[in-house]
């Protein structure tokens, strides 16, 4: 049997994390580990080694750009795709699809995003990363 | 005593030698007929008193040379004399005064020509002077009026540019807090929706209602951050009506349903005019909207686009433009959206660019759209005006021509078809 792919879920609002992680176990498939503390994202990304990670931008204790930062300097995770969330842009301005910035291979999805959107994206990214 | 003397005291009556009868009397005789003259020429009541007074002294000196008395003799006729020459000239001298009237135009005409050719360049120079005054008086008012708007406009950008900030603070924060929950609402449905879903139609019909409050509170959101951000444009030269068609297409489902008729009527020679059209498509989504909504069903949504020159800026007294080459043709495109609704009430029409005005019923709109839209044409150096017209309300784009900028600055001749 083929292993669940891990996503880490990393955002302050509890309630997001907690339907989203309901809304991917059931239909994704996935194993989701979340997380509410974006200065403890590093730290559970390292323990579970998620082959996804869906990262909230703006969290009270840390900056989801400099979370992504974090991960991209530790050798072991850097290779991980991340999904960005946030509540301060719109789907429009990135592209509609999602867009890459910056040379970095991340993706970024407006709040609020629809589930099988969300989806889509998360299994495109993998499938990206599993070739 | 001389004997001559003593003869005449003697006798009582004078010698031949001293007193000349004959120039006495032609003197006397001068003297009347002067008087006369003098009478009858000026018509004077004081020249015939002074007739009156000499005929008085003529018997008096007639009797002194009667009686001898030589020296009254010589007295009168002196005084005759002296008063003569009195009259002759005072009457030589009053004539041609008398008479100046008759005189005067062609002493005017003297005077004119003397003096003429030395006032007129004179004044030619003053006047010259007055027009150039009255020229830069007149630039200079333009000058003041330009001033006044510009200054009339800064102001009020000003006032536009505290609202923004105010309401781009706000939305950041708003944007932030809302769409949060709204992410944990979307997921929810979804997840009941697809993995429980009720059997009961009325909770199936409940899900499906607070799938769209999501979703329009989503979209007021969108709108906000719309109105709040500062993005840079994205210029790039676009046709303008093919992008106002593929426009109408967006809404072409909702003027089905409305069984709304649309018209367009576009300029075949329009220039390609530089901007950002994925937001000047939002601003044209908003105005087919609004006017969509505005409007019964069997209503009319006409669209047209139009190229007009612009009256080039030039120089006062030369007529020259100012500051461009002469061959090039500033031209601006206009975008008018009209229907046939209702119109706008007078006293909405100065709040309709306020940020979350709004005539619809609570839940129908953002009070946003309008505002938003003109951020975006003045993004553009553009401007949207609206105003009510006979039968309905009259939206115009307008982007204006701006060398180096946003806008339509073409060399070209304005099609005459």
């Amino acid at each position: 049997m083929e292993d669940k792919k891990k996503i880490l879920l990393v955002d302050d609002d509890e309630s997001i994390t907690r339907t989203l992680k309901l809304f991917l176990d059931r239909r994704g498939g996935y194993e989701v580990r979340t997380e509410n503390r974006g200065s403890q994202a590093v730290q559970v990304a390292r323990d579970f080694r998620p082959d996804l990670i869906v990262l909230d931008i703006v969290m009270p204790d840390a900056d989801g750009g400099a979370i992504a930062q974090d991960l991209g300097e530790d050798p072991e995770l850097k290779s991980i795709p991340i999904v960005f969330l946030s509540a301060i842009i719109k789907q429009d301005e990135m592209g509609g699809q999602g867009m890459t910035i910056g040379g970095s291979d991340h993706t970024y999805l407006a709040k609020p995003v629809e589930p099988d959107e969300l989806i889509s994206h998360i299994q495109e990214r993998l499938g990206v990363n599993a070739l | 005593m001389p004997e001559s003397a003593r003869t005449v005291l003697e006798n009582g009556r004078p010698s031949a030698g001293p007193v000349p009868l004959r120039g006495l009397l032609i003197s006397t005789g001068a003297l009347v007929v002067a008087l006369l003259a003098g009478v009858f020429f000026t018509d004077s009541i004081e020249a015939a008193q002074d007739l009156i007074w000499s005929l008085a002294v003529i018997p008096a000196l007639l009797l002194a040379y009667h009686k001898g008395w030589k020296r009254v003799t010589w007295m009168l006729v002196v005084g005759l004399a002296v008063l003569f020459s009195t009259y002759m000239v005072g009457y030589t001298l009053s004539l041609p005064i008398g008479e100046l009237p008759a005189f005067l135009p062609v002493i005017g005409a003297f005077i004119v020509i003397c003096l003429g050719s030395g006032w007129i360049s004179e004044a030619n120079a003053t006047v010259d002077e007055l027009r150039a005054k009255e020229a830069e008086l007149l630039a200079a008012y333009e000058v003041l009026e330009a001033t006044h708007e510009a200054h009339k406009s800064a102001q009020l950008q000003l006032i536009h540019a505290d609202k923004l900030e105010s309401v781009g603070l706000l939305a950041a924060g708003v944007a932030h807090e809302v769409k949060n929950p709204l992410t944990t609402l979307l997921t929810g449905i979804q997840y009941l929706r697809e993995f429980d879903p009720p059997e009961d139609d009325e909770v199936k019909q409940l899900l499906g209602d607070m799938l769209v409050a999501v979703t329009r509170a989503d979209s007021v959101i969108k709108a906000l951050l719309d109105y709040a951000r500062t993005r840079e444009l994205v210029l790039k030269e676009e046709k303008v009506n093919d992008l106002v068609d593929r426009t109408l297409a967006f809404v072409k489902h909702e003027c089905d349903r409305k069984r709304i008729n649309v018209t367009r009527d576009f300029e075949e020679e329009l220039p390609l005019v530089t901007m950002d059209g994925f937001k000047v498509q939002q601003v044209l989504v908003n105005l087919f909207t609004n006017a969509i909504y505005a409007m019964s069903e069997d209503g009319c949504l006409s669209v047209r686009t139009i190229c007009r020159s612009v009256q080039p800026r030039v120089e006062f007294l030369t007529g020259a433009p100012v500051g461009r080459d002469t061959d090039e043709i500033p031209s601006e495109v206009v975008v008018e959206v009209q229907d046939t609704g209702s119109g706008i009430r007078e006293k909405s029409m100065t709040k309709i660019f306020d940020p979350f005005f709004t005539t619809k019923p609570a839940g129908q709109g953002t009070g946003l759209g309008l505002a938003v839209s003109r951020q975006i044409m003045e993004m553009h150096g553009g401007t949207l005006e609206v105003q009510n017209y006979d039968s309905g309300v009259c939206a115009r784009l307008v982007f204006k021509p701006q060398k180096g900028g946003a806008g339509a600055w073409k060399t070209r001749r304005r099609s005459s078809s």
